[in-house]
């Protein structure tokens, strides 16, 4: 394992590193007197993000509010969530920018589910009652756990046939074991291992690290919500990647977190929905 | 041509021409009708069981399955389509590898429950109705006119069914 972490990170030039931008605009966002000029100079710096933070705050799906032409007007009728929210977004939208072949996934269907998967982990977030001050920690676990595909398909150049191919060889095989096999690596293994790196809060490492593990998955809140949103996420229909239902899910889930028949079918609903409208923005 | 049928909604064909293809269908159900003697084909995909469910919002109409059904049925009737003597392939459902029945229990099973009733009621026998429901993998249904055939896509996969 170490070797092949090892492997990947010697190219470590090549692979994405968490933007300083969002890095200092949430730290300024997690003050509790926030300064929006502050954070509007940082936000500004990298004109990517404020493209995309501005497209994704005029969805339907985020604000029914007149168009947002400035980054200023956007912080005053958006919540601080929702600016973290759209904040982390539009950072997803520059990792995910190609096709994963070797997962058979377009880069559209990826971003598309990572939102959507952020948008599931906050309903069952406010839903469960966790902490706000856990809330950011939830978004990023949940809009960025799959970020180790996008290392292991562009750095390892995984190839959808191989592993289509040990899928019917070993058919009792999740795919965590199927990745295991042919990469050395699982791609929610590899994302914690990046998050860790970017001297990110533990919790969120494990999340990201325990999104597909049954076992890991019910130890924490954060990572509970952030698999049950990735779950929700692939039951909707958006993605036809070789994984989506290829795992084990705990029993225990809903119990952990406390969720029952009906929340957990109101938040399918609730997701589909905004996907219908986000699917838009794309 | 082929047509995109988005959930909760249904598209008819008639001739022998184009084809419809569901998007992916998760956990959601997706039925295809095709009558080879009258060239009639009809596909329908929701993802919510019940009336209850049924969503409006901007101008869109997205229909449960006890509300398409019947719908997508009578559309299909009335170009000239036969149920009785159609192919039905029932997809979709789809389920994790392994554990994690809550997804059957409290979703998907809802989904298969309207279906089957609503084919019962119309005097369907199930063993008429092929069904490729419960993989672990996500799959789109799609059906040419062309072809006269119904086909499943799974793992990048186009199977004829």
């Amino acid at each position: 394992m170490e070797q092949v972490l090892e492997r990947i990170f010697q190219r470590v030039e090549l692979i994405p590193t968490f933007p300083k931008v969002a890095q200092q605009a949430l730290e300024i966002l997690r003050e509790d007197d926030i300064d929006f000029n502050q954070l509007e100079q940082v936000i500004k710096s990298d004109p990517g993000i404020v493209a995309n933070f501005l497209k994704i705050a005029n969805s339907p799906a985020f604000s029914r509010y007149q168009k947002i032409s400035r980054l200023k007007d956007a912080f005053l009728v958006l919540g601080v969530n929702q600016i973290r929210f759209i904040l982390l977004a539009s950072i997803s939208e520059k990792y995910f920018k190609t096709d994963l072949d070797g997962y058979g996934v377009t880069a559209k269907e990826i971003w598309l589910h990572s939102i959507i998967t952020g948008c599931i982990a906050e309903e069952i977030a406010l839903k469960v009652g966790l902490f706000p001050e856990d809330m950011e920690k939830v978004y990023i676990a949940a809009i960025l756990h799959d970020i180790g595909k996008i290392v292991l398909d562009l750095y390892l150049n995984v190839d959808f046939q191989e592993f289509k191919e040990v899928m019917e060889k070993h058919p009792d095989w999740s795919f965590l074991e199927v990745e295991l096999f042919i990469l050395g690596i699982d791609h929610g293994l590899l994302g914690g291992y990046l998050f860790q790196r970017w001297e990110f809060d533990p919790e969120i490492s494990f999340a990201v690290r325990a999104h597909h593990d049954p076992s890991l998955m019910v130890q924490h809140k954060v990572s509970a919500i952030t698999g049950m949103a990735n779950i929700i996420s692939n039951l909707i229909g958006l993605k036809g990647d070789i994984d989506s239902f290829y795992y084990e899910l705990p029993e225990n889930l809903l119990t952990f977190l406390r969720i029952d028949e009906k929340d957990f079918k109101d938040i399918i609903k609730k997701a589909f929905i905004r996907a219908q409208i986000l699917e838009k923005t794309y | 041509m082929a047509f995109l049928v988005r959930k909760g909604d249904f598209k008819i064909l008639k001739g022998r021409k184009g084809e419809l293809v569901s998007e992916f269908l998760g956990g959601g159900i997706g039925i295809a009708l095709l009558d080879k003697e009258n060239s009639v084909a009809g596909l329908g995909s929701y993802l919510f069981p019940f009336k209850e469910d049924d969503i409006e919002f901007d101008e869109l109409f997205i229909r449960s399955g006890e509300t398409l059904l019947p719908e997508f049925v009578s559309a299909f009737e009335k170009e000239g389509g036969d149920l009785q003597k159609s192919k039905i392939v029932l997809a979709g459902a789809s389920l994790y590898k392994k554990g994690g029945h809550f997804v059957k229990n409290y979703f998907t099973s809802f989904n298969l429950e309207v279906a089957r009733k609503f084919f019962q009621e119309k005097g369907i026998e199930e063993d008429k109705i092929l069904f490729k429901i419960e993989f672990p993998h996500n799959l789109k249904l799609g059906i040419s006119l062309e072809r006269m055939e119904v086909f499943l896509q799974i793992l990048k996969d186009v199977k004829r069914l």
